[in-house]
């Protein structure tokens, strides 16, 4: 009785592991294996096409912190995460906000707003490239009516980044808008009401009541974003590729240049790896100052 | 009350200015491929043009080297079937590790949540040799086997199968039910939520990627649809219109999704966040 009772046990073990198993695979092989793979290979000079690799240590890494061209795409993607995060998410906030403070179009400016996530970074590129094109573009015609002159946007290495971020606000600001409008609805009515009784304006309401209590919903946008915006390559390849003295040079150019135009393997890895401590230390730093025992959903 | 009034209607006034701004862009996409060629290049531009020329649609099509619809329904096939897989095997994993009792069961689920800190470049070079090395570079399946793998899926299902009351399942077992009616017929139609939260990510994901499908196609019927228009934005110097009645052709299908399943993707976006 009891050994049968056993062998049924474990064979029920079993099959309930096998459900778990094409996953468990494809994570292992796909996931798993690649992460220490990609490990070793950084360990290596490795240029592909001749398939010899020999064993470098941690040369690697000591060629990327001294690769002037790293620090650069390092740099700029920073200054880009900076001005994406931080602007994005007031934009964004600002948006929810407005929502719950109007009534009648609420639904209709929700779905406005939304849109622009919904196209492609391959459209929504060649529609940016064309609004800021110097002499014919829809942005320079219309800051021509305060006296500015014709701004050369994409070509220009002071601004080139600020444009792609600019364009980046736009096409994803709908997202956390969403999430922080979601919050503040969230709010009991009563705390609100509680708090204009006792004489409370607006801003004190936004400043004491609305903001530490969507501080989860913060902490999440600020968490998404930042990873999002510390990977960027596609709006910039798009808009103005490496742009103005490598001004849109991002770190994941950088990779890929490395990997698939020069064929440095071991060292297009090595940047992957440090790359991937930067998001790390980004995001544990936003977890240290914004997140108290949250738990993720 | 009148205070009342006039703040809301400032607040109207402010959104809808910025609902104006950000569609503009848009609309000056749609009137630029309205344009005759010769009147696309002119300062200051016309906003609204005084002839419309809806065949340069009728031109897009006919250009040489150029497979939009090829490009459109690889990401349309891709965001569809990558969408299909990882919502099936990710709720069929998160079912065993949420609901069923296995050895190593959670040491191994701790395994995927680490993992999920990783971030993505970090293994780009193994995957992509190999991927060269199984001769898969260029085809359907390197632009989709990798991807699966990404334990978000999990995570999240995992999450909502922990929250379903388990009387409901234990009253099933009670009957008579397995495993696997328990998961399709119980815990599948609960997670509903769940299941389209996944499914939005992970087909938005799909439909805007663009490093991957950069690096692991290059022959250009098996471009996606962002990288087609990233060749077509590095040659079409002097087509404008062409390129805008591209642009405006592909983002117009996912508009009239979008106004479809408007409610479903809302609530999935808003059911992702922290708590």
């Amino acid at each position: 009785m009891t050994t049968e009772y056993k062998r049924s046990k474990n064979l029920q073990s079993l099959i309930h592991f096998s459900y778990t198993v094409p996953y468990l695979l494809l994570f292992l092989c796909w996931l798993v294996i690649p992460i220490i793979a990609g490990f070793l290979v950084s360990l290596t000079k490795w240029t592909f096409i001749s398939g010899k690799y020999q064993l470098v240590g941690l040369k690697n890494y000591v060629d990327a912190f001294a690769d002037e061209l790293f620090l650069k795409g390092i740099q700029n993607t920073i200054y880009y995460t900076v001005m994406t995060v931080i602007g994005g998410n007031l934009f964004s906030f600002f948006l929810a906000y407005g929502l719950t403070r109007v009534q009648r179009f609420r639904n209709l400016f929700r779905k406005v707003f939304f849109i622009p996530l919904l196209l492609s970074v391959g459209i929504t590129g060649i529609m940016w490239r064309w609004l800021y094109n110097t002499d014919f573009g829809l942005l320079n015609y219309y800051l021509g009516f305060f006296g500015l002159k014709n701004t050369n946007w994409l070509g220009d290495a002071r601004i080139s980044m600020p444009a792609v971020a600019l364009m980046a606000i736009w096409g994803s600001c709908g997202f956390n808008m969403l999430i922080y409008y979601a919050g503040i609805r969230e709010i009991p009515t009563e705390l609100k009401e509680a708090a204009t009784i006792d004489g409370a304006g607006g801003f004190y309401q936004l400043w004491s009541i609305i903001l530490p209590l969507i501080r989860p919903k913060i902490l999440f946008c600020l968490v998404m974003s930042t990873i999002g915006s510390i990977q960027v390559f596609d709006r910039a390849y798009m808009l103005t590729g490496v742009g103005p003295y490598f001004a849109n040079y991002t770190a994941i150019f950088h990779i890929y240049y490395q990997a698939f135009r020069y064929f440095r393997m071991g060292y297009a890895s090595a940047c992957a790896f440090v790359l991937a401590l930067l998001i790390l230390a980004f995001t544990s730093l936003l977890f240290r100052f914004l997140g108290k025992h949250e738990e993720y959903y | 009350m009148t205070e009342r009034f006039v703040n809301r209607w400032i607040w109207n006034l402010v959104l809808g200015l910025f609902a104006v701004v950000m569609l503009l862009p848009i609309f000056w996409m749609l009137v630029t491929s309205l344009k005759p060629a010769t009147e696309v290049y002119q300062d200051p531009p016309q906003i609204l043009p005084s002839t419309l020329r809806p065949a340069n649609y009728v031109d897009l099509f006919q250009q040489p080297g150029v497979p939009l619809v090829r490009w459109f329904w690889n990401s349309v096939f891709l965001a569809i079937f990558s969408t299909f897989l990882v919502v099936s095997i990710s709720s069929l994993t998160a079912f065993a590790f949420a609901r069923l009792e296995f050895p190593f069961r959670d040491q191994l689920f701790f395994l995927i949540v680490a993992a999920m800190v990783v971030p993505a470049q970090v293994t780009l070079v193994p995957v992509y040799i190999i991927l060269q090395k199984l001769r898969w570079i260029d085809t359907y399946k390197a632009l989709i086997i990798p991807g699966l793998a990404g334990p978000f899926g999990v995570f999240l299902l995992r999450q909502f199968f922990l929250n379903v009351p388990s009387e409901i399942e234990e009253a099933a077992r009670i009957d008579g039910c397995g495993n696997l009616r328990i998961f399709f017929q119980i815990i599948l139609p609960l997670a509903r939520p769940a299941l389209t939260t996944l499914a939005i990510f992970t087909a938005l994901g799909s439909w805007n990627g663009f490093f991957w499908p950069l690096i692991v196609t290059n022959s250009l019927n098996m471009r996606t649809l962002p990288i087609g228009l990233a060749i077509l934005n590095g040659q079409w110097w002097s087509e404008q219109h062409l390129l805008m009645a591209a642009g405006f052709t592909c983002g117009f299908p996912i508009f009239i999704l979008y106004l479809i399943f408007e409610n479903q993707i809302e609530k999935g976006v808003t059911a992702m966040s922290f708590r």
